[in-house]
């Protein structure tokens, strides 16, 4: 009777984990991805921050300094947003910088790719954007496994979620 | 003999007995070693950010509460009794460093504390500082004051420490300034959502800038606008900025509104204001008072000499002939018959030649480039009816227009009346490199005048009145008029901070309530920053009297900056023109006519004192 007993509840606990394993597996990618997701989004916020910190202290001040006017240039601004964004790709990255409600960098209230300013020698106008108010917004296109386990997702894809940051300051040295 | 194949598998499992194990200790071994680099630097980024953070907080209050201390003119030596903490001898944050600070020094340590960071344990908080120049670390610059405070915290290492490094120290620096900054842009707006102006059709509400008819309107330095009304949600559907009729034309290198602010552009081609006006800047300084947390201009009365007029009359002996004024307190008076001179608080009517001299006293002055006059004009100004031509010529010096007599209704009456007869009328001051002249427009209670005249009963009806030169129709009237010099010869050394201001209207003429330092007060009572009706009354205001005019003579040239306070407005009658580098700071501005009105940019500006990060 015994041994009868055993044979009939083989395999149970296959089937047992695999119904809880299933529920697990998207617990853990679900919080993975979840952490992953803020990561990446404290990281956008830092990186906007620190571009718009390095936007404020080249402001007219820069006129007079070669080595100020020396960087203050796109492509500089870009590889600090890229330094201080550890880990976000440029090719995703967007990143647009408005003087007083006036876009500078990007148009139609649409960024450019951080990967197409690298390098970049175009200098704003440090002169006339003193004393005004400057926002940098960048968004991130964060793609997540997350999107899979949607009800009716169909086939397998990884879901693109868009995450934006912003930070405004001062231009006043 | 064959092999028994099964004892041929159990030989290689024996041989493959433990492989695994040594694999899995050796995996974990770098696991271990990539786990602790990754917090290694994990943590040392993070305490990065966090530094930087607190750097950036004290090196500004460090240099804020330095320029508290001292005032907004400068200049800023240090604290520590006048010598500056450099690099080689930086302050060391105390551990104990209290909730008062002591200094600005020590407040920037209670910022560190702050954020996180303190002069304690693996933590360290310096501070260096400097005035009058530039900092090491930013060679280059001149800043009236900085400091540089430096961040440092000893991390211990998890993988580094096996090399040899157990402890990392993370660093972050920022330097903070006081600096001078000038004003910006030509045309500055600052009413918001609430204020109003008191030209006509409804009181508009929450309106900038309103251009009829067909005046040719051009800030060649720029517009900015405070009002965030775009229609609806603003009381009477009004607009940030107005520009009416067909030909009416706006042009400037940007217009920026504040926040959800718009214009409105009726009749004829969209494109009139050139270039497009742009809404959606965030609050900023270029969007409030640009005087503020300076006092009103100091000007005293003091030591002047009370000068009588007789009759209210000034007017040279004989015609054709000067009449030379000096440094004074002047006011209407009819003499009983007791001989007794009796202050009337009626205009003061002139005709003729007339000099406003810097030196000497009343009806003798005398004349020194050099010098710096101050003249108090109690009931106000007035052309002298008649046909003659008559010339105002001021040296430098502050004319104060210190009240005027409401009308029988309570209407304002212009402080400075241009309008009445004559054929032609001329304002000359003393010329862009003198130390110019600063017109304020306000009552007998302005901070500053003391002279017991006030109180006498002939002047206890006078009130704010309309401020700028009232002309009215009569267009045969030209200004050249220079505001604050610097740098002129002669200029009191607490007028500098008022470089370039020419008309300043009374901030206490403002239906805004200002504090003292120059800020809006928006506390309780003053909703919104509005005064009631008997807080006017307090402050002499009449009906209208926030008025400003600014006529478009034959010949304008004023040069410097028009300022009036948040909750004035404007009137600027744009005919036949009006072309200078001037500045015009007020809550809200009507232009009409179908002249020009060119505002160019002005090359010496009102200074700023400006605290910020500079590196």
């Amino acid at each position: 009777m015994t041994i009868k007993g055993k044979s009939a509840e083989r395999g149970n606990s296959l089937i047992e984990f695999t119904l809880v394993g299933l529920g697990l597996a998207f617990v853990l990618i679900s919080t993975f991805e979840m952490a992953r997701g803020m990561w990446i989004y404290h990281t956008l916020a830092h990186a906007s921050k620190e571009a718009t910190r390095f936007l404020i202290v080249h402001g007219a001040e820069c006129q007079a300094r070669p080595a100020c006017l020396a960087e203050a240039n796109l492509g500089t601004l870009a590889s600090r947003v890229q330094f201080h964004g550890v880990g976000l790709l440029p090719n995703v990255l967007t990143i647009a910088v408005y003087s007083g409600g006036t876009q500078i960098v990007g148009s139609g209230g649409n960024g450019v790719l951080l990967s197409s300013l690298a390098g970049s020698s175009t200098v704003w106008d440090t002169a006339s954007l003193s004393g005004r108010s400057i926002q940098v917004v960048v968004r991130y296109q964060f793609r997540s496994a997350l999107s899979m386990f949607w009800p009716g997702a169909g086939k397998v894809n990884f879901g693109i979620y868009n995450l934006g940051a912003s930070s405004w300051d001062t231009i006043q040295f | 003999m064959g092999h028994n194949p099964v004892l041929v598998r159990k030989h290689r499992r024996n041989s493959e007995n433990g492989q695994a194990i040594v694999m899995v200790v050796l995996a974990l071994f770098a696991m271990c070693g990539v786990l602790g680099l990754a917090v290694d630097f994990g943590w040392a980024y993070f305490v990065k950010r966090a530094a930087q953070g607190a750097a950036d907080t004290a090196a500004i209050a460090a240099a804020e509460e330095r320029r508290r201390i001292t005032g907004f003119s400068g200049p800023y030596p240090c604290l520590n009794g006048g010598t500056c903490r450099d690099d080689s001898a930086p302050y060391v944050c105390l551990p104990s460093v209290g909730s008062i600070p002591a200094d600005n020094l020590d407040n920037a340590c209670l910022y560190a504390r702050q954020n996180g960071f303190e002069e304690a344990g693996k933590q360290r908080v310096r501070i260096s500082e400097g005035a009058d120049g530039a900092p090491p670390t930013l060679p280059g610059v001149t800043l009236q004051y900085w400091a540089t405070v430096r961040v440092t915290e000893s991390v211990p290492q998890l993988f580094a420490a096996i090399t040899g490094n157990p402890i990392a120290t993370v660093s972050a620096r920022a330097t903070a300034g006081i600096y001078q900054g000038r004003l910006r842009g030509s045309i500055i707006l600052l009413n918001r959502n609430n204020d109003v102006a008191e030209w006509g059709s409804g009181n508009p509400t929450g309106v900038n800038l309103e251009v009829q008819g067909s005046p040719s309107v051009t800030a060649g330095g720029g517009i900015f606008m405070a009002s965030g009304c775009a229609g609806a949600g603003c009381p009477g559907n009004a607009y940030a900025g107005t520009l009416q009729g067909n030909s009416a034309t706006v042009t400037a290198p940007f217009t920026s509104i504040r926040g959800t602010g718009d214009v409105s552009i009726s009749g004829g081609n969209q494109t009139r204001w050139n270039a497009t006006p742009v809404n959606g800047a965030q609050e900023g300084p270029e969007f409030q008072d640009p005087t503020r947390r300076l006092t009103q201009p100091p000007v005293s009365d003091a030591g002047l000499s009370n000068c009588p007029i007789d009759g209210g009359t000034l007017e040279p002996v004989t015609s054709g002939g000067t009449l030379n004024l000096g440094p004074g307190n002047y006011y209407s008076v009819v003499t009983n018959n007791r001989g007794e001179k009796i202050p009337t608080g009626l205009p003061i009517k002139f005709t003729g030649n007339i000099n406003f001299r810097s030196q000497g006293s009343c009806l003798q002055g005398q004349g020194n480039a050099a010098a710096f006059g101050t003249y108090v004009i109690y009931g106000g100004l007035e052309t002298k009816s008649g046909n003659g031509t008559t010339s105002l010529t001021f040296e430098p010096g502050a004319i104060v227009l210190a009240g005027v007599a409401p009308k029988n209704n309570g209407d304002a009456n212009p402080l400075f009346d241009l309008s009445v007869g004559g054929s032609g009328f001329s304002l000359t001051g003393p010329g862009p490199s003198s130390a110019g002249n600063l017109f304020v427009f306000t009552d007998k209670n302005y901070p500053g005048l003391t002279n017991p005249i006030r109180q006498d009963p002939g002047l206890a009806n006078l009130k704010q009145g309309y401020s700028g030169f009232k002309s009215g129709g009569n267009q045969n009237v030209s200004f050249t008029l220079d505001g604050l010099n610097e740098n002129g010869a002669g200029i009191p050394p607490e007028l500098k901070a008022y470089n370039s201001a020419v008309l300043w209207q009374d901030r206490r003429n403002s239906s805004v309530a200002y504090k003292p330092d120059g800020d809006y007060d928006c506390t309780s009572p003053f909703l919104n920053c509005t005064k009631s009706n008997a807080q006017q009354a307090a402050d002499g205001m009449t009906d209208g009297s926030q008025n400003l005019f600014i006529a478009a003579g034959a010949s304008t040239v004023i040069r410097g900056m028009i300022y009036q306070p948040r909750g004035a407005w404007a009137t600027v009658q744009a005919s036949p023109g009006l072309s200078a580098a001037l500045q015009i700071v007020t809550g809200a501005m009507k232009v009409q006519g179908s002249g020009t009105v060119n505002l160019q940019p002005v090359t010496s500006a009102l200074p700023l004192s400006i605290v910020g990060l500079v590196e």
